[in-house]
C-alpha cells in the first residue's frame, strides 16, 4: 500500500495541514481500519461511523449489534455520566457469532466516556498482528501440554522403577526368609543343608540377573557400551583362582571389543564356572566374528544342563545376544563381536 | 413476554475444552484439534430454559464468553467477567493442575460478580480408563467443588454427555438468581 504524504513535505503548508488530517481520518473511517459508535446511557446508539458499521442506525440498542456489550448495561450508564472517572474496557480480541478457526476475523474493541450521556466505542478490526499472537499462544499451549504429558511419563516411569524394586525386594524376602530358616533348622542334617544353601544361592542369583535384565531394558542406550572384559577376568580370577586354571591371552582381551553389560557377563561367567565340576581350564579366545569362553574338563556334563546355575548361564549369555552350549567335557559361552567403531 | 439476554462466561485452563463445550451446545461440533483461543470467542444461543422456582419455561438468549485460557493473564480475565450473570468454570479429569487452578479462577469470579451462579464442568468424563490416577483427580475435584459450594457436572464435549444439563443447569441458576 503506498501512503500519500500527507503529514509532511515541502509543498504542504500550515493552511493545508488541517485538511489533510481530516483526509486521513476519513480514510481510517472508510476502509474500516477505525469504527466509531457513540451510544447514550442505555446503550441507544446515538452516531456510527466506519465501514463496518455503515449500516448501524441511530435509535438501535447497541446490544443487538454488539452481543458481547450484554450485561455492560450498568457499566456504559456509569460511563456516561457527567464527569465519569470509569477506566475505559478494552478487549483486544474479539470473535463474534462464531471462532477464529472458522476464519472470523475477529476485532478489538474499546469502551469508554466520551462525555456528558455518552459513551464511545471504538472497534478495529484485527490485523496480521493478531494472527501472529493466535500462533503464539497455540505455540505456548502445545509446548505446555507436552510438558504436562513429559512430567506424567516421567513420573510414571519412576513409580515403575520404584514399584519393580519393591516386587523385587518382597520377592528376595519371601523366598530368602523361609530358606533362611530351613537352612538353620538343618544344622543337624548336614546332608539336607547344602540343598537348603544351594536353594538360597539360586533365589539371589536368579532374582539379581532378573534385576540386571528389567535394568537394562530400562537404559537401552547403555547396551552399546563396550565391556570391560579385563576387570571381569580380574574378579573370575580373584574369586576361582583355587578351583581352576585360567588360561587367557592378555592380547585376546585387549583386542575383543564387545557391547552389553559387564555385570551380566559376570553373573553368567561365574554361574558356569560354579556349576561345572572336575579339573576345570578357562580359556579365551576370538573366533568366527566372536568371543569365546572355552570351560574344558567338565565331568558332570550329564547333570549339568539340568542345574539351575547352567541355564543362568544359558540366560545371561542370550541376554547379551550369545549362546551356551555344551559337547563333550567342553562348555563354550559365546558372544559376538561389537562391529568396528 | 421479551426475551433476556444473559451473559456467562466459560473459564478455566488452556486445553480443558472450554471451546468444545459451548461448540458443541451452540453449534453440535466438536472437533479433536486442539486449537488455542485467542481472547474472547462470543456465541449467542437462544434456548427454553426452566425457572426452578416457578416450574414456568422462559426464552432466553445465553451470551457465552469462551475465554482464552491460562492464568498468566489475570488482568484481562477480570475485565472478561465484568456483566457476566454466570460462569461456568471448566477442568480436565485427565489432569490434575487444571483441578488446582479452580481456587484461582474461583477467587477472580468471587471478586468480579460475587454470589452469582456457578457451576464447574468436569470435562473429558469419556477419557476415565479406571486408572487410579483419574479416580483421584475426580475425587479432588468433586471435594474442591464442595468446599466451595458449586455444583458439579461430569461432561464429555466429544460424546456431548451432560453438556445441554450443564447449560440449561447454570441457565436455570440464573433465572432464579433474577428474581
Amino acid at each position: 500500500m503506498v501512503w500519500p504524504l500527507i503529514f509532511c513535505g515541502p509543498e504542504i503548508d500550515d493552511v493545508s495541514r488541517p485538511n489533510a488530517i481530516d483526509a486521513a481520518q476519513e480514510a481510517l473511517l472508510s476502509t474500516g481500519l477505525i469504527n466509531l459508535v457513540v451510544i447514550d446511557a442505555a446503550g441507544v446508539i446515538l452516531a456510527a461511523k466506519g465501514n463496518l458499521v455503515e449500516d448501524w442506525e441511530s435509535g438501535e440498542r447497541v446490544f443487538d449489534r454488539l452481543m458481547v456489550l450484554v450485561g455492560m448495561e450498568d457499566m456504559i450508564a456509569s460511563m456516561a455520566q457527567e464527569d465519569s472517572s470509569v477506566a475505559p474496557l478494552e478487549l483486544p480480541a474479539v470473535f463474534l457469532g462464531g471462532n477464529h478457526e472458522d476464519g472470523d476475523a475477529g476485532l478489538s474493541l474499546r469502551l469508554s466516556p466520551l462525555g456528558p450521556g455518552q459513551a464511545l466505542v471504538v472497534l478495529r478490526p484485527l490485523d496480521a498482528a493478531g494472527t501472529g499472537e493466535q500462533r503464539t499462544v497455540q505455540q505456548h499451549n502445545d509446548l505446555a501440554l507436552l510438558r504436562d504429558q513429559l512430567d506424567q511419563a516421567q513420573s510414571q516411569a519412576e513409580n515403575n522403577i520404584t514399584t519393580r524394586e519393591h516386587l523385587f525386594d518382597s520377592l528376595k524376602w519371601g523366598f530368602r526368609a523361609p530358606l533362611a530358616v530351613l537352612v538353620q533348622a538343618l544344622d543337624t542334617q548336614k546332608d539336607l543343608q547344602p540343598l537348603a544353601m544351594d536353594a538360597l544361592s539360586a533365589v539371589d542369583d536368579w532374582l539379581d540377573l532378573l534385576a540386571l535384565k528389567t535394568a537394562m531394558d530400562d537404559q537401552p542406550e547403555k547396551g552399546g557400551a563396550v565391556m570391560a572384559l579385563a576387570s571381569v577376568f580380574a574378579a573370575l580370577r580373584e574369586e576361582f583362582a583355587d578351583d581352576l586354571s585360567f588360561r587367557v591371552n592378555d592380547s585376546d582381551v585387549k583386542q575383543a571389543r564387545l557391547t552389553g553389560s559387564s555385570t551380566v557377563l559376570q553373573t553368567g561367567l561365574r554361574s558356569l564356572l560354579r556349576a561345572g565340576q572336575g579339573s576345570l581350564a578357562l580359556s579365551f579366545s576370538l573366533e568366527d566374528g566372536g568371543a569365546c569362553w572355552r570351560l574344558d574338563g567338565i565331568n558332570n556334563g550329564d547333570r549339568l544342563t539340568s542345574d539351575y546355575r547352567w541355564e543362568l548361564a544359558r540366560t545371561a549369555a542370550v541376554l547379551l545376544g550369545g549362546s551356551l552350549t555344551l559337547a563333550d567335557q567342553t562348555a563354550r559361552f559365546r558372544l559376538p563381536l561389537a562391529p568396528s567403531a | 413476554m421479551a426475551v433476556i439476554s444473559q451473559k456467562v462466561c466459560v473459564i478455566g485452563e488452556f486445553s480443558v475444552g472450554k471451546t468444545s463445550l459451548v461448540r458443541r451446545y451452540v453449534l453440535g461440533l466438536f472437533s479433536d484439534e486442539y486449537k488455542a483461543t485467542l481472547g474472547v470467542n462470543c456465541y449467542n444461543h437462544r434456548g427454553q430454559y426452566l425457572h426452578p422456582a416457578t416450574g414456568e419455561s422462559r426464552t432466553m438468549d445465553l451470551v457465552l464468553w469462551d475465554v482464552e485460557g491460562g492464568r498468566q493473564k489475570s488482568s484481562m480475565l477480570n475485565s472478561y467477567l465484568i456483566g457476566s450473570a454466570g460462569a461456568l468454570l471448566v477442568g480436565d479429569v485427565t489432569r490434575p493442575d487444571t483441578i488446582d487452578a479452580i481456587d484461582h479462577y474461583y477467587g477472580l469470579l468471587e471478586a468480579v460478580i460475587p454470589g452469582r451462579p456457578k457451576v464447574l464442568a468436569l470435562n473429558k468424563i469419556d477419557l476415565v480408563d479406571g486408572s487410579p490416577a483419574i479416580a483421584q483427580t475426580v475425587a479432588m475435584a468433586q471435594a474442591k467443588a464442595r468446599a466451595l459450594g458449586l455444583r458439579v457436572v461430569q461432561t464429555s464435549a466429544s460424546l456431548g454427555n451432560q453438556v445441554p444439563e450443564l447449560f440449561g443447569g447454570l441457565a436455570s441458576d440464573i433465572l432464579r438468581a433474577r428474581d
